[in-house]
């Protein structure tokens, strides 16, 4: 984030930075926190000097961009298969025209015991595959943050030979596949909001270093509840606001899958169809009393798990609307 | 009386010299208005409520819950102001800076291959009714695709530095006739501890955004989110409100709410200095944006009373598939601004 970068960093002459430093001015965030009148006082400069090095700021800080929309396509196509993890489930990966997309953050929703850690478990295999198998590479990342002390590595091991046995299995031909899929996944408990915040902001060096392709925080739900009281809506999704802006431009910078676990607290209506019914019952981690289903994370797709018969339901926000579509009958996972 | 006729003539003779600081006459104002065509939304519904479409020279803020077709609305907008001038469009470019990493860029490509087979469509009638080529007027999905710059910001303070380099942009580009910002109040809803300074930053922004609005006749579109509001003396009983307050409401010349009704999604003009406050249902398809399928069906009813009565512009044969009927109404509806005869 180039708001934070020091400003030193930025080309100024060193005179200037310690003369903006030693009026608490150290990053391009803080410059802009102050009136044009606050930086000619504080600098004893002129207000054309000001603005000139308002300017300059600005144009050092802004990300290099000449790209248009038909760029950003042309390289996502080459990019290819591993634009996308498959989730190992056909229908829904053809819904979502692939699978889970990397440079954003998808929700999985739904009622507890219905099956959302075995889906991030499923994927998290699912990442570690070759690209030719539909993963993300064998030498792609997984991070696990885990809130609930929920991630079995022996379900992994188990899911990764069930749903792969090919490349995972007891007779495979690739060599220490399952030895290499234990490694490329990191587990991380968290345990409250503040340390997930932490976590989030020192894993920038660890998307690099392993380069991490897929990010799994398995549930964002349980940690918000245990961290507030019911009637502390603001600051709640605040921090939750916050925690959704690291996890978006970290799934961005690295192109990485983000997948978020949630629950819901009101229950859905049976009747009425998804698109309306979840929407304002998926309360999760927000003010349930609201009607309108407000969802201070902004998620880019919604996945919504139901009982019943075994259905899942994608609400992609962001994806192509045909893909908002209800798929029955698919979820094949024996939880 | 007299300094006022001077302020006519001077803008008579003045003529196309736009943003000069003399002031200008009203009249001044309304013939330099009709150079600054709004952008279609695609949506007649919509369209007929703001006046035509969204309008350059202004802000106009989009706000409405998660889902809801902020995003959808912004990208859009981001394919239509780039329909050609035969077509009645704005012909310009556009620039979306994407604050939250919601654009897809697969689903642009969908709304502009969607538009491209419009356009084709109309072209093809027209030569059908002896007006020359059109097609090769049409341009290409790859075309339309590149007509959208994109930025993708991570902060606030990129945010901020963005929209100050922004009359640098639109010197080196000067097609681009909108700019979306999607949304404004992302990055600027955690990491403040001093709310004023917030409300000083977004203000000054939203001042910034209005010069290049008006200098350049962009049409600025503003996403913003609905946050929770506690009501105070309402035993503690929350509403959804537009994030970022209320001084935030007061940067936008217009705004437009996005919300649901049982299973439709509405359109609600909440602001505007010149149209009528309404409600308006609009919907979410394949294609893009468009009339819900009963507003299609009414506007079609019409235009067969009007057919009938003799004064029909576009009768076109109307066929019994839903995909067709909805080609034939943005066919219609394109029509409409081509022609220059929005009489309904």
């Amino acid at each position: 984030m180039a708001g934070q970068q020091p400003l030193r960093r930025l080309g100024l002459d060193d005179d200037l930075v310690s003369r903006l430093a030693s009026a608490g001015l150290h990053t391009a965030g803080d410059m802009f926190s102050k009136t044009e009148l606050q930086l000619v006082q504080s600098l004893d400069a002129s207000r054309e000097k000001v603005v000139e090095l308002l300017d300059y700021v600005s144009t050092r800080i802004v990300p290099e961009q000449a790209k248009t929309a038909g760029d950003l396509l042309r390289e996502r196509r080459e990019a290819g298969a591993s634009f996308f993890v498959a989730t190992g489930i056909q229908p829904l990966d053809d819904a979502l025209q692939g699978g889970f997309p990397t440079g954003m953050i998808t929700e999985l929703v739904g009622p507890a015991g219905i099956g959302k850690t075995q889906t991030c478990l499923q994927v998290a295999a699912q990442a570690c595959l070759p690209a030719k198998l539909g993963g993300l590479g064998e030498d792609a990342g997984v991070v696990y943050l885990d809130t609930e002390r929920k991630f079995s590595p022996d379900r992994l091991v188990e899911i990764a030979s069930e749903r792969h046995p090919g490349h995972y299995g007891e007779f495979s031909t690739e060599k220490g596949s399952m030895e290499r899929l234990l490694n490329q996944v990191t587990v991380f408990p968290v345990d409250n909001s503040a340390a997930l915040v932490d976590r989030l902001e020192t894993l920038q060096a660890r998307m690099i270093e392993s380069n991490v392709r897929l990010i799994v925080l398995d549930s964002i739900a349980a940690l918000a509840r245990r961290d507030f009281a019911r009637e502390d809506t603001l600051s709640r999704q605040e921090l939750l606001t916050r925690q959704a802006a690291v996890l978006k431009s970290l799934a961005y910078t690295f192109s990485a899958v983000v997948l978020v676990t949630n629950q819901v607290t009101t229950s859905f209506y049976p009747t009425s169809g998804l698109q309306g019914g979840s929407r304002q019952s998926i309360a999760s981690h927000t003010n349930s009393s609201s009607r309108e289903g407000k969802s201070a994370f902004e998620t880019e797709t919604r996945m919504v798990m139901r009982r019943g018969q075994r259905a899942a339901t994608f609400v992609p926000r962001a994806l192509p609307y045909f893909a908002r579509a209800s798929l029955p009958h698919l979820f094949g996972l024996e939880v | 009386m007299g300094s006022a006729a001077a302020a006519v003539a001077g803008g008579v003779l003045r003529g196309g010299l736009a943003g000069s600081q003399a002031g200008a006459s009203a009249r001044e104002l309304i013939v330099r208005g009709r150079h600054k065509k709004p952008i279609i939304t695609f949506c007649r519904e919509i369209d007929g409520m703001m006046g035509g479409g969204v309008p350059r020279g202004e802000l106009t803020e989009v706000c409405g819950t998660p889902g809801v077709g902020k995003t959808q609305f912004g990208m859009q907008l981001a394919v239509d102001v780039q329909i050609p001038h035969q077509f009645g469009g704005v012909g310009g470019g556009a620039l979306y800076i994407d604050t939250e990493g919601s654009l897809t860029v697969e689903r642009l490509s969908q709304l502009c291959s969607a538009v491209v087979e419009h356009l084709q469509k109309i072209a093809r009638n027209k030569r059908k009714q002896g007006v020359p080529d059109l097609e090769s007027a049409v341009p290409t999905q790859e075309a339309f695709l590149g007509g959208i710059h994109v930025w993708r910001l991570h902060d606030h303070a990129e945010q901020l530095a963005a929209v100050r380099t922004l009359p640098e942009f639109l010197v080196a580009h000067p097609e681009v006739k909108l700019v979306v910002m999607d949304s404004v109040a992302f990055h600027f809803r955690h990491a403040f501890q001093d709310m004023s300074v917030r409300t000083r930053m977004l203000s000054r922004m939203a001042q910034q955004l209005n010069e290049v609005a008006q200098a350049h006749s962009l049409a600025v579109v503003l996403v913003n989110q609905m946050t929770t509001k506690v009501m105070t003396g309402h035993r503690g009983e929350s509403s959804l409100v537009p994030a970022l307050g209320e001084s935030w409401a007061h940067a936008a010349t217009n705004r437009l709410l996005l919300l649901w009704k049982g299973q439709e999604r509405f359109a609600e003009l909440l602001k505007s200095p010149r149209l009528r406050r309404k409600t308006v249902p609009f919907s979410v398809v394949g294609v893009g944006i468009r009339d819900t399928q009963s507003s299609r069906a009414a506007a079609a009813a019409a235009a067969g009373a009007t057919a009938a009565s003799g004064g029909g512009s576009s009768s076109g044969k109307r066929s019994s598939s839903a995909s067709e009927g909805q080609y034939q109404a943005a066919k219609r509806h394109v029509g409409h601004h081509a022609n220059q005869s929005r009489t309904l």
